[in-house]
């Protein structure tokens, strides 16, 4: 019989948290983000059966929500009754990270930790009794070095160039230095010295400007970004050169994802299966319905470079769809955007607002046993026993939060795949009106 | 000061950055005409009508277009110019002095 790897078994073993013990760990990490120490939710670490004075993580809990841009920010506690994590220089001070991971211990006595995000400190609390000594922090994912609120804005005004390769420009921005703001070869004076992750979607693809066929990993244009700019702004203004998902992942990479690929959601593999009665995990559900959010005809006017304009709009015509413009007419949602610089870019930002302003409304919340495996922009599906047909429905997890202690349980928020409609597209000729 | 307030300035704290950057990138807000000012840096180019600017401490100049009504004495190495621009700041036009007059 094969041997199970660690995730192997913990994916069969978390499905019973009254078996498991769960671990939290905090490392604390060096610059050049090699682990300094670690701290964790064991508090009987003493010597002899006594538990010693150091800290450890009492309390606190985790959220991650799919957005361009900031994703992860979690809360913790820690009892500090020897104050070596007060929030001072030389204990826990600006630029100092952590990485938060929990995990399961598994029957074969392997602790398996799972890596849920590395984290810069904010808002730091001390609260001090006779009988204890607290100190807790907001921890705030990587992208608050880049938006201004952690580190800085821009000294002077950020030029990329025409044709300059969108992936390396970005790159380039986490190479900065903190200290002289120029790019830099050595990790430690880095924003961000840990190699970004980039889809490779775009690499082969092209896109049509002023009739000439130029690669889509080129900017089209000189992007500006004026001084007292966030870094945050170059990269989100690169990002919607792409229409991309842009934010830090559970590793603490800066990760681009093609949304595009979004759109084939049916293909991604399934996190987890959850069920309503029994079975493998039982669950609280509820759903929500928010229909002034819908829209199922949307579009989009874009501005190119020769002062001509250009557009697409994406309409909901899916039979199958509950919100098919031939069943509740058409809802119209109308952007002009100044980064839309090609049909290309239109038909892609029509498609995926019309993904995404067609379903929102269907929106659903499970409660659940703590899972440590489950990322935003992933899939997991539904056995809906309570539906005529109980059929197996996929969902798109948006966000979802979970606490670092034991007890407690997880909310994912996730919207339905089974609702994402084929999308009608068409290029606007502006000469014959919409 | 009361739980409700200490609540509230907390939910201020997380939620300030976070608003500031949906306003900042409203597409209305975004797509409105702005003005700042800025310094010449060289003399124009009176054949394209561009000339460099750069911001007051910035190293970095950037070449935009010139309303043709500005005399060519408005745009001095050194003077202080009013920049209008939609979106970012290199869809920009220099359209007055730094005293806000052709």
């Amino acid at each position: 019989m094969a041997t199970l790897t660690p995730y192997q078994q913990y994916l069969r073993e978390v499905e019973y948290p009254e078996r498991y013990k769960k671990l939290t760990k905090l490392e604390f990490l060096n610059p050049d983000n090699t682990v300094a120490f670690a701290l964790d939710n064991n508090f009987k670490r003493g010597y002899g059966g006594y538990a010693d004075s150091r800290a450890f993580i009492q309390d606190g809990s985790l959220s991650v929500s799919l957005n361009n841009g900031q994703r992860r920010k979690a809360s913790v506690t820690f009892e500090n009754l020897d104050g070596a994590f007060d929030y001072a220089v030389n204990k826990i001070w600006f630029g100092n990270k952590v990485r938060l991971s929990m995990g399961i211990r598994l029957q074969s006595e392997q602790d398996f930790y799972l890596s849920q995000g590395v984290f810069y400190f904010d808002d730091p609390k001390l609260e001090l009794k006779p009988n204890s000594r607290k100190s807790s922090y907001s921890l705030v994912d990587k992208w608050a070095y880049l938006d201004g609120s952690l580190f800085g804005k821009l000294e002077n005004t950020y030029e990329i160039l025409n044709r300059t390769n969108i992936f390396e420009a970005m790159a380039g921005i986490l190479r900065l230095s903190k200290f002289t703001h120029k790019e830099t070869k050595n990790k430690a004076e880095m924003i961000d010295s840990v190699q970004p992750i980039f889809t490779s979607f775009y690499n082969n693809r092209t896109i049509t400007i002023n009739g000439q066929i130029v690669p889509m990993c080129l900017a089209p244009h000189t992007v500006t970004t004026s001084s007292g700019g966030a870094y945050s702004n170059v990269l989100l203004d690169l990002n919607t050169l792409l229409v991309s998902w842009i934010g830090y992942d559970e590793t603490g990479a800066l990760r681009v994802d093609a949304s595009q690929e979004d759109i084939n959601d049916m293909t991604k593999p399934v996190l987890w299966t959850f069920t309503v009665k029994g079975g493998k995990t039982t669950f609280s559900i509820s759903e929500s319905a928010k229909p002034t959010n819908v829209f199922n005809d949307i579009i989009v006017f874009g501005e190119t470079l020769d002062e001509a304009m250009v557009g697409a709009r994406a309409t909901n015509l899916d039979p199958a769809s509950d919100t098919n413009a031939n069943l509740i007419g058409k809802k119209t949602y109308f952007e002009s955007s100044n980064t839309c610089y090609s049909v290309e870019q239109c038909r892609d930002l029509t498609s995926q607002y019309l993904k995404q302003k067609t379903v929102l409304q269907k929106s659903i919340t499970i409660s659940c046993p703590q899972l440590f495996h489950l990322r935003e922009n992933n899939i997991i599906s539904v056995l809906r026993s309570d539906k005529q047909g109980g059929g197996l429905e996929r969902h798109l997890i948006q966000s979802y939060s979970l606490p670092l202690s034991s007890s407690g349980s997880m909310s994912i928020t996730a919207t339905s795949t089974n609702d994402f409609p084929k999308v009608t597209v068409k290029d606007l000729d502006l000469s014959q009106g919409i | 000061m009361s739980d409700k307030l200490k609540e509230a300035e907390a939910f201020k704290y997380m939620l300030t950055d976070f608003v500031s950057e949906v306003i900042e990138n409203h597409p209305v807000v975004r797509a409105a005409i702005k003005a700042r000012k800025m310094i010449v840096a060289e003399p124009p180019n009176t054949t394209e009508k561009t000339v460099k600017v750069h911001f007051p401490f910035d190293e970095k100049a950037i070449t935009l277009p010139y309303n043709s009504r500005m005399p060519v004495s408005a745009l001095a190495v050194g003077k202080t110019v009013s920049v209008w621009y939609s979106q970012d700041i290199n869809n920009g036009i220099i359209m007055q002095n730094g005293s806000w007059s052709i």
